[in-house]
């Protein structure tokens, strides 16, 4: 044999060596254990479209998936998972149907059962912990989804929005985390960038209504109220019964000063909810609108409809709101009487408890600036609007915001203007057309002016 | 690293940054779903738009440059590879809507066309053919000369040249390749400067600083400026200057990207880099021109400053459209313009190879490639001369006729073979004219020394040749000796000077090789390192050997070319071919030689054995009571074998001696004149034999050591018939005495060496009385030994025997007749000794 024979045979046989260890190394390995490539496929499939919120399409893929593998582990965990996110109800016969088969699966595949189960237990410490194990073992989205959504709920905007963005390194057509940032944005007042999230979630799915109404949503509190409702009825183009759609609109409308129109929308609104929750949401938006153009018997007759729902831990809000409207009509004694007279269960949850107490607090805020009691207003407003991290929801921030100028106007009654100033360029900050922040600036130069 | 591996590290080198060029070609050139964009290939989170080809979707879209794809086909896109996979699974002819980024975080959605249009483009095209152009002159110098430094470092810039070309000058695309080709090409941007700089640093010959006034004295410049003198004379800290300063920018680039200061990047690498290769590219024109117009060879300097026209003309557009107007003015739209001349600077370069053998190569462009082009011109010229028949003869019926343009194709033909072999003639002389002149002195060497029988003629015609045709300063030829020496044949001395026994530097020379430099040889012998020093303190640079079927005959040694200039590869092979003729050339001249000194030896032989027979008695002594016969038959032309009567004046004694030397010829033949002398000349003195053999004995051995004779030396005194006797070597004599019924052997002496064996060695002497009728037989070892083809010896008893058979008779019969038994004994088989006797018979 040559030396050039020996050469080539040498060169040739690293060749294919470095072909074959480049074409394993390259080679995906798979941590899902299924016997049909096909449904291996579809769980693919399945799982990019979860991803991008096309629950049915995932469903279907899942399904198709468990047809072709009835054993295939991975495909039942991620079923029930799309199922409870639709309908919060744990699919316990497939669960336990894919416990069967636990000892047979990877590990990826029993730390997601594992965490499915504990997550449907309600164990939530284990689930997290089991979530961030499959996180960082496997960049499973599963884990990511349970460690981001708990975040959200917790009010760990920052915290959240760090997985999203690890998550989207892994995988960048990902609807929740551009949804969920793109709210988290808007809390803390950064809109261009939550638009732009939005943006990217709408560009993923034209086809669905929710991206178009969400970012109706941001733009309207952000002051953007025909970019709102010109995203807004394109969702309801998408998804006529998409009745978030029609308070977003009736949002954007009161923002934008039409307020017949707003009317309208709140009560399509009103009609369209299914629950009782949901529907003192749309009446405490029709009574909003009917204290702003001063329309006290519109006001009283949302406030009897409001009266028949029936609120989670047997809250009785009438007369807190009756207080608010006696406050709006001047009535400030009777509206303080009315005040006392509201309390709220003893069992009732902290949070709610909380929140119900500011509210509480902004309406006394209310009653004693529109009593002229400038300082009394200001210290109670202060006190409510003391921030805790970012708003909790847009309702949240733009409330927030009504009541941020009614403390920049009983600062400047007080003289403190650079205070007001400061409050007014803050709401600005947020949403720069906003009704009530202009009237303050306006007062607050007319103050100004005069002293 | 040894010189291969050196080589070989180049050409990997070379040959990776081939690969990587021809996968850019590859990118811009493969049909695919295209939207016109060229992506910045370090786009993270979204892909930026670099550039958009005119007319495109993309552009037809409004996307511009400076916007960044973040989705495409209602995908996200982090990175052109996301946006690559994204495209190739788009139909071409389909609208897909592009997710774009114009401001930070204004988004917009725009539908963009796809096409099936390839990225690459005429100026890509062009682009790619410079740099291409650049490698293989590159390689094709590199493959000539690997041990030069100088076209090492061509052979890098060139590699760099292809790589900044290909890689660097080209559009993005969103293929996984594209990445590591811009990788590879803004690696490329960072080195080319510093080597095209090295390079006319050290081309055509390294620079040294000179100050002026310098020369006035050593130590009289400053400590400072002698300082500064020594680093910008091509010091190693220049150098590691020259090629730190990049990574230095590139480094302080990437900190301030880090801090998140804006970093101008100009096709895709920030702008310092560009600047910085404007810079290098100008110093390194400023050192080309110091050579232009400092070189002291006046060919040289025409040849550099051919090739500095070619480099200024080539560069200063590039680095005024290239990197002055961008960086300067922010005006990227005529950088092709500077691009465009840089052709030149291949094209100057390979002109310069052609035409003046730059950098030692002989022609860069191949005879072939040059007769291809010219090919290609004829059939142009013949596809024209069809054209305007087609078009003369358009009207004619006969134009339509399938047989018109073969009939046609037959016409032409034989023109343009004229017109090719017109064409030849001057394209050789233009691009061959070296060759020519080696080919011309090639023919006249071979005619010379084909007649030549003169070594030190041949020696001489060679030297001058080498001298005048490969412009050397000195050319000296050595020839291997018989007894193996060096033998320096200098011209213009005609006694021939010993050289040293070189055998390591022979044995290293042994086998045929090409010629090689004096430098590259590694005897392991003192007297070749020995001999290999002086040849290069005397200037020579290299040695050629001279071998004949493989045996060396010589070697050529070379001094430095007039030009100073390398011996290439072209050279090498013409040292080769003439050391071919050298070796023909002395071989028939030793072959003369040999044959002169064979007449010469055999006309001393004819001599000497003329001498030897007149030293033979011409006659025999007369006795009486005695007679004689015998004779001598020498087995070579002059024989070692001798004998003689020594007679006394006035005395009854009669002396004989034979004898016997060891070797053959006029060697032998000397010593047995000399022997006979002493033996004569101490007889005269002396009776006694035994004691005229000591003393002989000790003057034979003083005569020449390793030779002794055998001898006899018999006194035979006629009157009382007796014969006293001393033997050293010699058989003993027999003695036929009818009454005894046979020959017997006579009564050996105790001491019988050879004379000259000892220096001291106690012969004695015996005695025998002899009677009427008997026959003595005197002889030497040749009869005895004489053997037959099957090498059987004729031996004692044969002889004796022959002697018994022919004693009685006359004594020249018994002579023949013992001659004619021995003779049929040998039959055809060679004589091997030679032959002497003699018989001697008491008649009284």
């Amino acid at each position: 044999m040559t030396r050039r024979t020996k050469i080539l045979i040498g060169g040739g046989a690293i060749l294919v060596a470095a072909a074959a260890a480049a074409a394993f190394l390259l080679t995906p390995r798979r941590t899902v254990t299924t016997t049909s490539a096909e449904a291996y496929q579809e769980y693919l499939h399945g799982r990019e479209d979860y991803l991008r919120w096309y629950f049915r399409e995932a469903r279907g893929h899942y399904e198709s998936a468990l047809e072709k593998d009835p054993h295939f582990v991975m495909a039942m965990v991620e079923l029930v998972n799309l199922e409870y996110k639709e309908s919060h109800v744990v699919n316990r016969p497939l669960l336990d149907r894919a416990q069967k088969d636990r000892d047979l699966v990877t590990r990826r595949e029993r730390l997601a059962l594992d965490l499915t189960r504990a997550f449907a237990a309600d164990k939530p410490a284990e689930a997290l912990r089991l979530a961030r194990v499959l996180k960082d073992d496997y960049r499973d989205p599963l884990g990511y989804r349970i460690l981001c959504e708990a975040a959200v709920n917790d009010g760990r905007a920052q915290e959240a929005d760090a997985i999203y963005r690890e998550w989207l390194k892994a995988d960048p057509n990902n609807a929740s985390a551009y949804n969920d940032m793109g709210y988290s944005a808007a809390y803390q007042g950064h809109y261009p960038e939550a638009i732009a999230n939005l943006k990217r979630y709408a560009f993923m799915a034209p086809d669905q209504a929710n991206p178009f109404d969400s970012l109706g949503e941001i733009y309207a509190a952000n002051g953007q109220y025909d970019l709102a409702i010109e995203n807004l009825n394109r969702a309801l183009q998408i998804k006529p019964d998409f009745y978030l759609a029609f308070d977003h609109l009736g949002m954007a409308y009161e923002g934008k000063g039409d307020t017949a129109q707003a009317r309208e929308y709140y009560e399509k609104y009103y009609a369209q909810v299914k629950n009782d929750m949901d529907r003192f949401h749309a009446a405490n938006q029709l009574l909003r609108l009917a204290l702003r153009d001063k329309d006290f018997a519109r006001a009283r007759e949302v406030l009897r409809r409001i009266a028949a729902q029936k609120l989670p831990y047997d809250i009785d809000p009438v007369p807190l709101l009756e207080a608010q409207i006696l406050a709006y009509e001047g009535k400030n004694t009777e509206a303080r009487e009315e005040l006392k007279a509201f309390a709220l269960p003893a069992k009732s949850d902290p949070k709610i408890q909380k929140y119900v107490n500011r509210i509480v607090q902004l309406a006394e805020g209310r009653i004693e600036f529109n009593s002229g009691n400038y300082e009394e207003a200001a210290g109670i407003l202060r006190e409510a609007l003391k921030k805790e991290g970012s708003d909790q929801s847009l309702e949240d921030q733009s409330m927030r915001l009504r009541y941020q100028a009614m403390l920049a106007r009983a600062e400047a009654h007080l003289g403190n203007f650079a205070q007001a100033e400061r409050l007014v360029a803050d709401n600005r900050r947020y949403n720069p057309r906003q009704r009530e922040t202009e009237e303050a600036a306006a007062e607050i130069d007319r103050l100004k002016s005069k002293s | 690293m040894t010189l291969r591996t050196h080589r070989r590290l180049f050409l990997l080198f070379g040959f990776s940054a081939f690969t990587v060029a021809v996968l850019s070609l590859a990118d811009m050139f493969t049909r695919r779903p295209n939207d016109g964009i060229s992506p910045d290939p370090y786009s993270r989170e979204g892909v930026m738009v670099h550039a958009v080809a005119k007319g495109s979707g993309a552009e037809r879209a409004g996307i511009r440059p400076g916007d960044v794809i973040l989705g495409i086909n209602r995908r996200i896109v982090n990175s052109p590879s996301d946006a690559s996979r994204q495209l190739l699974g788009a139909r071409i002819g389909s609208r897909i809507p592009y997710l774009i980024a114009r401001s930070r975080e204004s988004l917009v959605e725009l539908p963009v066309q796809i096409s099936g249009k390839r990225l690459g483009d005429p100026t890509y095209l062009y682009e790619a053919t410079i740099g291409i152009l650049f490698f293989f002159i590159g390689l094709f110098v590199f493959r000539r000369r690997p041990d030069d430094r100088a076209v090492s470092l061509f052979f890098l810039l060139c590699v760099l040249f292809l790589l900044f070309f290909v890689c660097r000058l080209r559009p993005s695309s969103y293929w996984w390749i594209d990445l590591f080709v811009q990788n590879t090409g803004t690696i490329s941007l960072f080195v080319l400067p510093a080597v095209f700089l090295h390079f006319f640093l050290v081309f055509p010959r390294p620079k040294r600083l000179v100050v002026a006034g310098e020369e006035s004295g050593p130590g009289a410049a400053p400590f400072v400026a002698k300082t500064v003198r020594e680093f910008l004379s091509g010091s190693p800290a220049l150098f590691l200057l020259i090629y730190a300063v990049p990574p230095v920018f590139s480094i302080i680039d990437l900190y301030r990207q880090t801090a998140g200061r804006p970093v101008r990047l100009l096709s895709g690498a920030p702008i310092s880099c560009w600047e910085l290769l404007g810079v290098y590219l100008l110093l390194g024109l400023g050192a080309l021109a110091h050579s232009a117009f400092t070189l002291e060879n006046t060919r040289e300097r025409r040849q550099v400053f051919e090739v500095l026209l070619g480099t200024i003309v080539g560069t200063l557009p590039f680095v005024f459209f290239g990197i002055i107007l961008p960086s300067a003015f922010h005006n990227e739209d005529y950088v092709f313009w500077g691009i465009a001349p840089m052709i030149l600077i291949p094209l100057t370069f390979a002109y310069a190879i052609v035409r003046f053998q730059l950098l030692n190569v002989q022609v860069i462009v191949r005879r072939s490639l040059l007769y291809t082009a010219m090919t290609v011109v004829i059939f142009a010229l013949y596809a024209g001369a069809i054209a305007a028949a087609n078009t003369l003869f358009s009207g004619l019926r006969l134009s339509s006729s399938r047989l018109f343009a073969f009939g046609f194709f037959l016409v032409v033909i034989p023109l343009l073979e004229y017109l090719r072999r017109k064409l030849q003639t001057p394209i050789d002389k233009l691009f061959f004219r070296e060759k020519y002149d080696y080919q011309k002195a090639l023919l006249e060497i071979s005619e010379a020394v084909a007649g030549e029988l003169s070594l030190l003629r041949v020696a001489d015609y060679l030297t001058a040749k080498i001298v005048s045709a490969l412009r050397v300063s000195g050319a000296e030829m050595y020839v291997r000796d018989r007894d193996g020496s060096l033998v320096s044949r200098e011209r213009r001395d005609e006694r021939l000077s010993h050289g040293a026994r070189v055998r390591g530097l022979l044995r290293d020379l042994a086998e045929p090789e090409e010629p090689s430099a004096l430098l590259a040889r590694c005897p392991d012998d003192a007297e070749s390192v020995k001999f290999l020093n002086d040849l290069e303190s005397r200037g020579f640079r290299l040695l050629a050997p001279i071998v004949y079927r493989r045996r060396l005959m010589g070697l050529l040694a070379l001094k430095r070319k007039l030009s100073d200039a390398d011996f290439d590869a072209e050279d090498r092979l013409f040292l080769k071919t003439l050391a071919n003729q050298a070796a023909t050339a002395i071989e028939t001249a030793f072959l003369h030689d040999e044959m002169t000194h064979q007449a010469e030896f055999r006309r001393d032989l004819e001599i000497a054995r003329d001498i030897q027979t007149s030293l033979f008695p011409r006659r025999f002594p007369v006795r009486p009571g005695l007679c004689f016969a015998g004779g001598s038959l020498p087995a070579r032309v002059v024989g070692g074998d001798f004998y003689d009567f020594l007679e006394f004046d006035g005395s009854p004694r009669l002396g004989f001696v034979m004898g016997d030397v060891s070797g053959k010829s006029i060697p032998a033949s000397l010593l047995m004149v000399a022997s006979r002398e002493i033996i004569y000349a101490g007889s005269k003195g002396i009776e006694d034999p035994g004691k005229l053999f000591r003393e002989s004995n000790r003057r034979i051995y003083e005569i020449k050591k390793r030779m002794f004779v055998a001898l006899g030396y018999f006194l035979i005194d006629s009157r009382t018939l007796s014969m006293s006797y001393a033997i050293g070597g010699q058989p003993l004599p027999m003695l036929h005495r009818p009454s005894n019924g046979g020959p017997q052997l006579l009564e050996p002496p105790t001491f019988r060496l050879p004379l000259g064996a000892l220096r001291d060695v106690p012969y004695d002497t015996r005695e025998v009385y002899l009677r009427p009728g008997d026959l003595l037989f005197f002889y030497t070892d040749g009869l005895t030994e004489a053997m037959d083809s099957e090498m059987e010896p004729f031996g004692e008893e044969r002889l004796m025997e022959s002697l018994a058979r022919h004693a009685c008779g006359e004594l020249e019969n018994t002579a023949q007749g013992i001659l004619s038994d021995v003779r049929r004994h040998v039959g055809d088989a060679e004589q091997y000794d030679d032959m002497t006797f003699m018989l001697m018979r008491v008649t009284k």
